[in-house]
């Protein structure tokens, strides 16, 4: 290059090589956050296989095909076929003796005990009982039926117990391995999907357990707490954003509710026990309670969410229906509220979803209760799934791990449908101006 | 030395020779303030206590359009705000003074400011049309004041509002069509149609053109040429030669000041204050 | 006067002023050279002076390209338009007073072949109040002087007065010999052409005035020509 040229600083060498630093700059930039990205997509991914790896088994169960022997004498000495005497009867020994006959040559008591630990004794005794209570007209015969084999056997067909294991640290005896393996073999005892997994409610024995009171009862408190929180926050969030006065008292206002969303969950627990268990004294464990407590804890939530959506309305809109002589009320509600539809709504339910996952102030309010039955209304007693999984967690079995991940997937499906939802009514709500 | 009867030209001279001026200026301002719409009389404007407006004294003719032109922040649109009672949305904002349209004070306590603005309708700077239908933002406002119990009048009103907006064509077999989809221009034509279509006698103007191009802005120029025979406007405009294209009288504001006011010509060719000079030459005032 | 934002737009303003004004210096010794060829009976002067004019017609079309440019390109408005339309006026003006001068070199080309008149003396004395009008409206021009140039707009009566004397001698020296009607009939002409010379620089004033002040001078300007109406009664 020769010295008449002018050479433009941009083009030295010094310049490329700071172009080129700048470069690798911003290089390490970009593979510092592909590196973040990747590490959370890990964590998400390990999280999601396990619980998927622990759970997935819970959603199969093993059952005995067996045939029982409903005798009269037995069931119905005086033949009233009343109801009463047909719940109380012993259905226990029709179980029993249908085992010891399909294994005649176990003769002692142990070998007999150990027998009937094949099955689950309430889940087959009750299954009879059932049965024979619906249709009187079975007593006297002879019936094959499906029931449900013990935890200890189904964890062992699933390989969660090591059949190698010295049998004094194992849960199953050597002699109820050979009896088990026999059944298999015979096609008696098969894997079937377990739909008492979704349909049950809370039990004592694992392989009874299932999720559908918890279930019930979160949708339940959820439509309280969605009922509760979503008219009321969002009409605080409009009248707060729109009509209140700005001065000292609405600053303390909003400052609050902004507090009030980080305050821990458990206060709202507290809350709800000193209010409306001691004070207006409803019932405990009720899912009108959770869902009340649930829906102070997200009025928050709501009342943020609906105030930022109304405040990214562009105000030109609201000019232009005030320039056409709309009244105040009329631009907010013609116009603003409806462009702040989708962010209110997405606001709401990812408010709802939180709630969905709560579980400290349902056990502050008695939600932790053990419940059998599926609720049939929000005064009724309930569990929610996350307390259930909560309370399952807790449990020593082997078969309740397997549950509680199952519990968990569950869950997460629930959360993400209703994220789902969210996405899709925001795309569908959402109109640009 | 007998003939002194004659100029120069040869004309007669009777006209100079009365010693009278007849100033041809004076008689057309007179002309076109023959009928006020609005008296301002020492209108003053606070934002939270502070003053932006300073004592205004203007008279706005019922015809024609009037041009108000100055620097930012110098109070113009502020001033243009009066005139609907738009200040009243904005918190700590404070009119002083008096402004009478057709002699009614418009800050009396019997003025319902939501009348007013069907009164006095507004179009502003950026195109604002709701995210509706081309027929509902029209249809929008005489909906809410009730203008057309029934949906024939409805048709009626809007068919007619976008005719004299000069959209109609455009628009017609797309009626359905969101507002929000036309060009810049059309949205601003459809903006000004949604104001006519609630009847106002005055339309306000925010700077319409900012944000448009050329040919768009001279089809709203001449829209506005044309609405001015119906309607009273009074336009903010940062272009002086839009004011130039489009006034017939002028106001220049400076530093919350209404320095000059006057007919469009006198101002754009011989200012009287100093800083209307500056400010329309493009000088440091 | 305060500048412009934009000082681009300052110099084409003063460079339009100063091809004016370089204008005006010419048209003025157009006219000096036009009455000094006339008094000196130079032929070759005469000659020279209306060659000239050609460059006076040249820095008129110039000015004109200017305005069209400063009107398409910086749309002037208030004083800047005035100021404008002024120069085009003002360069008209000029073009004008500058034929006049070329009029009279070649008038005087005529009268130089005629025997010399006596008692011409007026006519210099309103050439040369002619000369001195042109530049004191150039310098009232130049230094935006609107004193001035109401001073140079009621000056054009003198040379109306001059104008009426001249033509009376010159309708008298016609009369008294009839000899003389050749060159006196080309003197009124260039007479004539002065007093035109006086209207062109009142036009002028009239128009610096405009820029100035906003305002056109009083309608009611004081006439002195009253060659039309003259008559010499014997």
């Amino acid at each position: 290059m020769s010295a008449k040229t002018k050479t433009s600083i941009h083009q030295t060498d010094q310049a490329l090589g700071r172009l080129a630093k700048r470069k690798a700059k911003e290089n390490r930039f970009r593979y510092a956050g592909i590196a973040a990205v990747v590490i959370a997509m890990a964590m998400l991914g390990w999280l999601v296989v396990s619980l998927v790896g622990t759970g997935y088994t819970a959603f199969f169960q093993h059952y005995l095909t067996i045939t029982v022997t409903l005798n009269e004498s037995d069931l119905d000495p005086h033949g009233a076929r009343n109801a009463d005497q047909l719940r109380k009867a012993n259905y226990r020994k029709v179980i029993q003796q249908a085992l010891y006959s399909r294994f005649p040559d176990v003769t002692d008591r142990r070998g007999k005990r150990s027998l009937f630990q094949v099955v689950s004794a309430s889940g087959a005794t009750n299954q009879v009982r059932q049965m024979v209570y619906q249709d009187p007209d079975l007593v006297g015969r002879e019936i094959t039926i499906t029931v449900p084999t013990s935890d200890d056997v189904d964890q062992l067909l699933k390989g969660h117990i090591d059949r190698n294991a010295p049998e004094d640290l194992r849960k199953v005896s050597n002699q109820q391995i050979e009896w088990v393996d026999q059944l298999v073999a015979s096609g008696e005892l098969t894997s079937n999907f377990n739909w008492r997994f979704l349909t049950a409610t809370d039990s004592r024995d694992p392989e009874l357990a299932g999720i559908a009171g918890a279930v019930v009862g979160s949708a339940m408190a959820l439509g309280v707490a969605f009922l509760l929180s979503v008219p009321v926050g969002v009409g605080a969030a409009v009248y707060l954003e729109e009509f209140a006065p700005k001065n000292r008292l609405t600053d303390f206002i909003e400052i609050n509710i902004n507090n009030l969303a980080a305050v821990p969950s458990i206060v709202f627990g507290l809350l709800g026990l000193a209010v409306f268990l001691n004070f207006f004294g409803l019932p405990r464990s009720a899912p009108l309670v959770g869902g009340m407590v649930l829906g102070l804890m997200t009025l928050p939530t709501i009342i943020i969410a609906t105030r930022s959506a109304l405040r990214a309305v562009s105000p030109s809109i609201v000019d232009g229906a005030l320039s056409l002589g709309a009244s105040h009320t009329q631009a907010v509600f013609h116009h603003k509220v409806p462009l702040a539809a989708s962010g209110i709504l997405t606001g709401s339910i990812i408010g709802m979803a939180q709630a969905l996952g709560e579980t400290a102030p349902l056990l502050m309010i008695g939600m932790v209760a053990f419940v059998t039955e599926i609720p049939t209304s929000i005064m009724e007693p309930a569990s929610a799934l996350p307390v259930q999984i909560f309370l399952w967690s807790d449990s020593a079995e082997r078969a309740w791990a397997e549950r509680t991940s199952a519990a968990i997937i569950v869950l997460l499906v629930v959360l993400l449908s209703m994220n789902a939802i969210a996405i899709f009514l925001r795309s569908r709500l959402e109109r640009r101006w | 030395m007998s003939a002194l009867k004659t100029n120069h030209l040869g004309h007669p001279r009777s006209m100079f020779d009365t010693g009278k001026v007849i100033d041809m200026k004076a008689t057309t301002s007179e002309a076109n303030t023959a009928r006020v719409k609005f008296k301002c009389r020492n209108v003053e404007v606070f934002y939270s206590g502070k003053r932006a407006l300073h004592g205004v004294n203007m008279d706005v003719p019922d015809s024609g359009v009037t041009a108000l032109i100055g620097p930012s922040g110098c109070g113009k649109s502020t001033f243009l705000r009066v005139f609907n009672r738009m200040n009243d949305t904005i918190p700590n904002a404070r009119v002083a003074g008096q402004i009478l349209m057709d002699g009614q004070d418009i800050y009396g306590r019997d003025v319902d400011p939501v009348l007013l603005r069907a009164r006095v309708g507004m179009v502003f700077q950026k195109p604002n049309p709701f995210p509706k239908s081309i027929f509902d933002n029209v249809a929008y406002g005489p909906r809410i004041h009730g203008l057309a119990p029934r949906k024939n009048d409805l048709d009626n009103i809007v068919e007619k509002s976008l005719m004299r907006a000069g959209l109609w064509n455009e628009v017609k077999d797309r009626l359905k069509e969101p507002g929000t989809g036309l060009s810049g221009g059309q949205q601003q034509r459809l903006v000004i149609a949604r104001a006519i279509a609630v009847s106002p006698e005055v339309i306000l103007m925010d700077e319409p053109a900012s944000a448009l191009d050329p040919i768009a802005t001279a089809k709203l120029e001449e829209l506005i040429d044309e609405l001015k025979e119906k309607y009273c406007i009074l336009i903010v405009t940062h272009s002086m030669a839009q004011a130039a294209r489009v006034s017939q009288k002028t106001a220049f504001f400076h530093l919350g000041d209404l320095v000059e006011y006057d007919d469009t010509q006198a101002i754009f060719t011989n200012p009287k204050d100093q800083r209307t000079q500056d400010y329309i030459t493009g000088r440091t005032g | 006067m305060n500048e412009h934002i934009v000082s681009s737009f300052d110099d084409v303003m003063s460079d339009l002023s100063s091809e004016l004004i370089r204008m005006g210096a010419l048209v003025r010794e157009q006219l000096v050279g036009a009455l000094k060829a006339l008094k000196r009976r130079d032929e070759n002067l005469a000659k020279r002076i209306r060659k000239n004019d050609k460059q006076v017609d040249a820095i008129n079309d110039d000015i004109e390209e200017r305005v069209m440019s400063i009107l398409a390109l910086r749309q002037p408005l208030a004083v800047d338009l005035r100021e404008t339309i002024a120069a085009l006026k003002i360069a008209r003006e000029l073009e004008r007073i500058g034929d006049l001068a070329r009029n009279t070199a070649k008038r005087s080309r005529v009268i130089i072949e005629q025997e010399p008149l006596e008692g011409m003396e007026e006519i210099f004395k309103m050439g040369y109040v002619a000369v001195k009008i042109v530049e004191d409206v150039m310098q009232a021009f130049e230094h935006r002087d609107v004193e001035k140039a109401i001073e140079v707009w009621n000056a054009d009566e003198e040379i109306d007065e001059y104008c009426n004397t001249v033509f009376t001698q010159l309708l008298s020296g016609m009369m008294i010999d009839n000899s003389n009607i050749n060159a006196c009939s080309q003197m009124t002409f260039v007479a004539k052409n002065l007093e035109r010379v006086g209207d062109h620089a009142t036009n002028i004033a009239e128009s610096i005035h405009y820029v100035l002040t906003g305002d056109k001078i009083d309608e009611r300007r004081p006439k002195g020509d009253k060659t039309s109406s003259t008559t010499v009664t014997l």
